[in-house]
């Protein structure tokens, strides 16, 4: 079978933007031309390599919040003797009033790192609501949280979602006790409290997505997800405060330049492999806008004032590396080394007589690991901040594609679509176990997603979607069965459960970076790998794993404080504005 | 406070539910948006959902004929019934402009007008006749949008189509006991005369205010989830990949 290397034409959105900012259709091609093809970039090895961006959700949503002055003011705030208390927020944020409460429950002891499998046992229980809440709702919410048993905890539409969160008790006792003695902390603490997943989509009764009213600043993909956090990183801050005000009266208030510098911590597992499997089209859309971009740095041309802004981008990605502590790195290239790397080629752009951005990029992949390769094209984006702007509607407007199924269509023309869009599936050798080794599960540990290995592991019966190469190979092998002039609904009727299938490979169809394009199950794929390529999509930096299945990091770390919004620069009003979204 | 579901929360436990009961992942994964849009319709479904059968496991059949599909479903549920009949209609609708099925023994008919929006939105207009009765359900899309309608008059409704279907259907439709559903290439003069329910519209409405529902049935559907998780033990545990010994904060 041939490989079909022919890419798909960007979307129109995206054409467009390119289109005026290269100056015409034939420069815009030619940028085109600069993007990596699907089956270099959509490889495991490749997209673990991803680094956080301005195109991170974390950072588009910061600009967003700094740039529209979101006011987040603690209304009330107060704590026991054994630091329990209950806080309420009130937010304003483009026009829009919502409020946010926070639950502290006595510190137990126990050590939480916010797996699933912990349920309703956590340091605190957040809520966040669409809109204003009246004091009666905030205490209904508050009782809820009290509840603290997993599935008996419910709440309504008119809360986005729930943030547990769990200390980490030799920061926040660290930042407590030094506080209570009316100093300054002296480490460098990176967190107080840890992320314990955002309950949200309609989790636990709360407003599904798409619920969320279109003129709402959170109804952007995973901005509401973002503002939870950084509203958990405000009330950790908050609530170190006032347990050190209620030790003694004369404590010291933490600093807001040490402030600043907390983030959240983040520990992700093996249930991110699952999102990404089940919803393509959400990769798709992040890969696309962010090769898009870098293409489009890449084509410009080397200015002195670039090179500067370069080596300046370089040196404060060299601090972040070196300030973090990664604690295992045995899955990825080390701290060190990145940072040399990225030393060394910040010596070159002293010296280059290189032409374009492209140059330079194919020097730094030719003579480096794919990691520093990666780093260096995040840095590359912030060459180019208003084409970035002018791409990032297409996070919302690609998100909204829905999956779909055309009955009409011939088996003649869905087998044309397996030929183009997946050879490489197909190609895929699957005589040996090892091949499809694995399986994912739910646990019954409150249904926390765990990997198995086929025939040893119990409940293969019921494993989670992760195996998209043997589900194409087995839609092309029932097809074999059909007339070309047969009709996918006629497939549909003879099997049900490929509508899954033969719905998935149409309406990806188009899509440039559709499909990860390696075996998910395979014995040898590292579940870190794709979890550092999600975290660095929602812009965490730093990600390194701590196992094979486990990836931490810190979100929000040295970003704004609420404070300092009131001094941002205006937002570019164009950014997300919902007249440029189109229909799909 | 009235307890309510979440349309994504349906749509993220639904298919594990029904997994439970035997229908294969592609299948129960697609039944679970068509529950929840019954559920947006009339939220009494999820009360009928949670006490569902378990898939048969023998005794579907289905062959083509003059008379169009004949489907004995004996037992199984409308949520994998129902889409696959809806896509064999398209399909077959296509070009000839009407197609027909007939479905014997299929359960859980209040998912009826959520499977005619399957229907509705391939650009069909479908009419169900509701076995052993003399009603009628029927979904049309307008202006892209799936309206349905129902009443009380099957005869009134066969009248105004007969001269579209041949008169084998036709005999089969006013006279069937069975259910069958008429199938339309776009939207044909059928003067329903009821008032439409805008499908698109009511799940709008369930995305952002939740659907009602009792504490059993959602316990029910949550119970049900939980038999496709495996048991725990240490093994198990270790799948999880946590290593607490690395973790120092």
């Amino acid at each position: 079978m041939p490989n079909v290397v022919t890419e798909p034409a960007l979307p129109a959105f995206l054409w467009d933007r390119l289109t005026e900012a290269a100056g015409g259709e034939e420069a815009a091609a030619e940028v085109r031309a600069l993007m990596r093809p699907a089956s270099e970039l959509m490889r495991v090895e490749t997209l673990k390599c991803f680094k956080a961006s301005r195109l991170s959700f974390a950072d588009m949503f910061c600009a967003r919040m700094i740039g529209n002055r979101w006011q987040i003011r603690l209304v009330s705030g107060d704590v026991d003797d054994d630091g329990a208390g209950k806080f309420v927020y009130e937010i304003d944020a483009e026009g829009h009033r919502m409020t946010y409460i926070a639950r502290a429950y006595p510190w137990d002891g126990v050590e939480k790192v916010g797996r699933r499998a912990d349920g309703a046992m956590r340091d605190m229980f957040g809520a966040l609501f669409v809109k204003a809440a009246d004091a009666a709702r905030i205490e209904r919410e508050f009782a809820t949280f009290d509840v603290k048993a997993e599935g008996d905890m419910r709440t309504t539409a008119d809360v986005i979602g729930w943030t547990p969160a769990n200390r980490s008790s030799r920061h926040f006792d660290a930042v407590v006790e030094a506080l209570s003695a009316g100093r300054q902390p002296d480490e460098d603490l990176g967190y107080l409290m840890r992320n314990g997943g955002f309950q949200a989509s309609g989790r636990n009764g709360s407003v599904s997505f798409l619920g969320i009213p279109a003129d709402h600043p959170l109804s952007h993909p995973f901005f509401a997800d973002m503002f939870a956090i950084y509203l958990v990183r405000v009330f950790s801050i908050d609530l170190a405060n006032a347990v050190a005000r209620r030790r003694s009266p004369t404590a010291a208030q933490l600093d807001p330049a040490i402030a600043r510098g907390l983030g959240i911590g983040n520990s992700s597992g093996q249930g991110m492999c699952v999102a990404l499997q089940r919803w393509p089209h959400w990769v798709a859309t992040w890969v696309l806008v962010r090769e898009t971009a870098l293409a489009f740095a890449k084509s410009r041309r080397v200015t002195g004032q670039a090179c500067k802004e370069m080596q300046n981008a370089i040196a404060k990605t060299v601090e972040i590396y070196q300030s973090s502590d990664p604690q295992v790195e045995d899955y990825v290239v080390s701290n060190d080394q990145i940072v040399a790397n990225l030393t060394a080629i910040s010596a070159w752009i002293e010296e280059t007589d290189a032409g374009t951005w492209a140059e330079i990029a194919a020097r730094v992949a030719a003579e480096y690991d794919g990691e520093t390769r990666e780093q260096f094209h995040s840095l590359l984006l912030d060459l180019v901040p208003e084409f970035c702007d002018g791409v990032k509607p297409w996070f919302h407007m690609g998100a909204s594609r829905q999956r779909s199924f055309d009955p009409v269509m011939t088996v003649g023309e869905l087998r044309g679509l397996l030929r183009r869009n997946y050879a490489w599936a197909l190609e895929t050798d699957r005589t040996l176990a090892s091949s499809h080794q694995h399986f994912w599960y739910h646990s019954a540990d409150n249904g926390e997603q765990r990997r198995g290995e086929r025939i040893v592991d119990p409940h293969e019966q019921f494993e989670s979607f992760i195996d998209h190469v043997g589900l194409i190979q087995r839609l092309a092998s029932v097809l074999t069965a059909y007339d070309d002039a047969d009709r996918a609904g006629d497939v549909a009727l003879d099997h049900p459960d490929l509508h899954f299938a033969m719905s998935r490979v149409q309406y990806l169809d188009g899509l440039p970076y559709a499909e990860i394009r390696d075996s998910i199950a395979h014995r040898d794929f590292l579940p870190s790998d794709l979890i550092r390529f999600f975290l660095a999509s929602l812009g965490i930096r730093g990600a390194t794993p701590l196992s094979i299945r486990y990836v931490r990091g810190t979100f929000f770390q040295t970003q704004p404080l609420p404070g300092d919004f009131l001094n941002a620069a205006p937002a570019d009003a164009t950014v997300d504005a919902p007249e440029k979204e189109v229909q799909l | 406070m009235s307890l309510t579901v979440a349309v994504g929360e349906l749509t993220r436990v639904l298919p594990w539910s029904l997994r439970a009961l035997g229908y294969p992942f592609g299948t129960a994964d697609r039944a679970s948006h068509l529950i929840a849009l019954a559920a947006a319709l009339d939220p009494f479904v999820l009360d009928r959902v949670a006490v569902t059968s378990p898939r048969p496991e023998t005794g579907m059949a289905y062959e083509q004929g003059p008379e169009g599909l004949v489907y004995q479903a004996a037992g199984c549920s409308l949520l994998e019934v129902g889409p696959a009949v809806m896509d064999y209609l398209a399909a077959h609708a296509d070009g000839a402009g009407f197609a027909t099925a007939r479905v014997v023994g299929a359960g859980d008919m209040e998912l009826l007008s959520a499977v005619l929006v399957t229907g509705a939105n391939y650009g069909l207009t479908v009419i169900a006749l509701s076995p052993g009765g003399s009603g009628w359900i029927a979904a049309t899309p307008k202006d892209g949008q799936a309206v349905i309608y129902s009443g009380g008059n099957r005869d009134h409704i066969v009248a105004q189509v007969r001269d579209r279907i041949p008169d084998d259907v036709s005999k089969l439709a006013a006279e069937s006991s069975d259910l069958v559903f008429l199938a339309f290439s776009g939207s044909p003069d059928i003067a329903f005369n009821s008032s439409g329910v805008q499908a698109a519209q009511a799940l709008a409405a369930a995305h952002a205010n939740g659907v009602p529902v009792s504490p059993e049935t959602l316990k029910a559907l949550y119970d049900l989830e939980t038999i496709t998780w495996a048991p725990s033990s240490e093994r198990s545990r270790a799948q999880a990949g946590f290593v607490p010994k690395t973790v120092t904060a």
